[in-house]
């Protein structure tokens, strides 16, 4: 196995993994010499073994929120669920209500909850829920620098909502995020939409040697 | 030789704790971290299931009393 520790797409699926089994990255150095697909397969098989059990108890979950309000619903999944439930219920809800149910959870609480969202629900979610809300939870996930939760992100949003997240995004930010995004479709989907000058600034950007293991990654494009 | 055992038994529990073939690569592992692997699954599928029963008590609380009833039974039927 080859040991490439500088990976950032690498590095990111090792977070993601350490996030769902609750350790810190380094605690799961060794695999600083797994293929990056192999790291997202473990993490793939980990998620059916953590969650596919209680995929009925959530689908129940889901089913009964579904007599009460959406701002009940919210407030039951800040006091009780907390984030990690919160967004396993999310993933099995009807995908406009799961919108809905969103619009009134803080910024930092669905911040917390897109950490452990799966994409594929993210990609149906997120394209019904407001911009204001999705500008919120962006910035509050820029705040935190969590480029690695952005990134599960490319992909799944609508060009109206990609646009104005562009707009509130710095340069290197962006190229860190899209170093560790895991749909190439939602990178080009990104270079697409910039302009010749905000293209040009991101060029600038990615040559500085902070950005060095990222503008590797995103050598075709930059 | 023995140590090869060692570790084909900790890639066995692996794939027992995972309910699946783990990716190939990872029998290039030694021991200590195929167990390793093994206890985080093992440790994060028990907390998630504690979790997820001490979460469903705590949302019943939380339901307004009207509804709590037919919540209940909808969760736990």
């Amino acid at each position: 196995m080859s040991a490439a520790t500088n990976d950032p797409a690498r590095q990111a699926e090792i977070v993601k993994l350490g996030r769902l089994l609750g350790r810190e990255p380094d605690s799961l150095r060794y695999l600083q010499g797994v293929p990056v697909g192999d790291i997202r397969a473990l993490r793939d098989l980990t998620n059916a073994a953590l969650f596919d059990d209680d995929g009925e108890v959530l689908k129940r979950l889901a089913a009964a929120g579904k007599l009460l309000p959406t701002g009940v619903v919210a407030a039951i999944s800040e006091r009780a669920f907390g984030p990690l439930l919160a967004a396993r219920v999310a993933g099995v809800m009807e995908p406009q209500r799961a919108a809905d149910v969103g619009r009134h959870l803080e910024p930092t609480f669905l911040a917390d909850v897109c950490v452990q969202l799966d994409p594929r629900a993210a990609r149906e979610i997120v394209p019904r829920m407001d911009l204001e809300t999705v500008l919120a939870v962006t910035g509050e996930l820029l705040d935190r620098a969590d480029y690695v939760t952005l990134g599960r992100f490319v992909g799944a949003m609508p060009d109206n909502e990609l646009a104005a997240i562009l707009e509130i995004t710095e340069d290197d930010e962006l190229v860190r995020v899209c170093a560790v995004a895991e749909s190439a479709e939602g990178v080009a989907q990104i270079f697409g939409m910039l302009g010749a000058k905000r293209l040009a600034s991101l060029r600038r950007r990615a040559r500085r040697k902070d950005l060095a293991h990222e503008a590797e990654v995103l050598s075709d494009r930059l | 030789m023995a140590s090869h055992r060692e570790s084909q038994a900790a890639l066995s529990r692996l794939r027992g704790v995972l309910r699946g073939q783990p990716p190939a690569t990872l029998s290039e592992l030694n021991r200590q971290d195929l167990e390793d692997l093994a206890d985080a699954v093992d440790s994060a599928r028990r907390q998630h299931s504690e979790a997820l029963s001490a979460a469903l008590d705590n949302a019943f609380d939380q339901v307004p009393r009207l509804f709590r009833s037919t919540v209940r039974r909808i969760v736990t039927r």
